[in-house]
């Protein structure tokens, strides 16, 4: 168990993977709802709707369901509801976290709480936006080592190649580091 | 055993202030050294809250023994409680200061929020 050092994050696109693994290897933090009894650690969301669905979902009882503060002091009497950090890339980037994305929120966060080795899952990077912002938060913080999984695919991502910080891994080479850092 | 112990510590994660009954309110320590019978009323309080709070709250809370002038200090483990402690003010005839503290169990940050009441209810900024 690697608890405090590595952590999954479960991006905005829905996949179809069994988080056995990364529940294995340490914690998990959720972008907004899931319908898959995953135990997150953290799930976050900056929307209100969404919040709403969050607080009743059965998955995420065990979770602490992070917001931003405006959010947080209209749903400040449910427990597992708390509110996120301020952080350092915020003004840095000019990020607005009550309206970006949860996946941005998630890598933020994971970031803050200064895990050693962050693996996104279903980690959306076709929006330009959002790959824009992903490089330029690991390029913030090359203390922190990140790992963008994906499916089994001949053809190479070469968008990260330019930080040293950032790898591009499948499935099966997660699983064989899971398999290896678990034991 | 101690990791037993440890487990079922209670996280107390909200803090309100209510305030003392009329007579004991803004009264200096000296004051209270003289007026053994607002000492009584005062620890009156105390023990009807204590009653009161054990018919009420569904999950554990704590009643601070410290002294504090503005008036007792309790915390909450749950919020659904805490809700319910501020509704139910009228029918017992008590106020709380009007704000609430919460402690961020990611941060552990120790936030104080105002609470402003309202025609058809409350709310927090």
């Amino acid at each position: 168990m690697q608890k405090y050092t590595h952590i999954t994050l479960v991006g905005n696109i829905s996949i179809d993977y069994d988080y056995k693994w990364c529940n294995k290897l340490g914690d998990i933090v959720a972008s907004g709802d899931i319908n898959k009894p995953l135990n997150t650690k953290f799930s976050i969301t900056n929307n209100e709707s969404e919040l709403q669905r969050m607080i009743n979902n059965i998955n995420l009882k065990n979770s602490i369901i992070l917001t931003p503060l405006t959010l947080y002091k209209k749903y400040l009497f449910f427990n597992n509801v708390d509110y996120l950090p301020s952080f350092p890339d915020e003004q840095k980037l000019h990020i607005d976290i009550d309206s970006c994305s949860t996946q941005l929120l998630s890598l933020l966060c994971s970031i803050w709480c200064e895990y050693d080795k962050v693996f996104l899952f279903g980690y959306n990077i076709e929006d330009l936006n959002e790959r824009e912002l992903l490089i330029r938060v690991a390029a913030n913080n090359p203390h922190i080592q990140i790992y963008y999984c994906r499916k089994p695919n001949a053809n190479k991502i070469k968008l990260f190649d330019h930080l040293p910080n950032v790898s591009v891994m499948d499935y099966k080479e997660f699983k064989k580091y899971a398999e290896e850092n678990t034991k | 055993m101690q990791k037993k112990t440890q487990s079922k510590e209670t996280f107390f994660k909200y803090i309100v202030t209510l305030r003392w009954p009329q007579v004991a309110r803004n009264r200096s320590v000296e004051t209270l050294q003289e007026r053994p019978d607002i000492v009584q009323e005062m620890n009156h309080f105390r023990e009807k809250l204590e009653r009161v709070c054990k018919l009420i709250l569904k999950k554990e809370h704590k009643i601070e023994d410290k002294f504090h002038i503005s008036g007792v200090k309790i915390l909450f483990e749950s919020g659904q409680d805490l809700y319910e402690f501020i509704v139910r003010q009228p029918e017992f005839e008590w106020e709380i200061h009007p704000h609430i503290s919460t402690i961020n169990s990611l941060t552990g940050e120790y936030k104080t929020f105002d609470l402003v009441y309202q025609p058809t209810g409350f709310i927090v900024v």
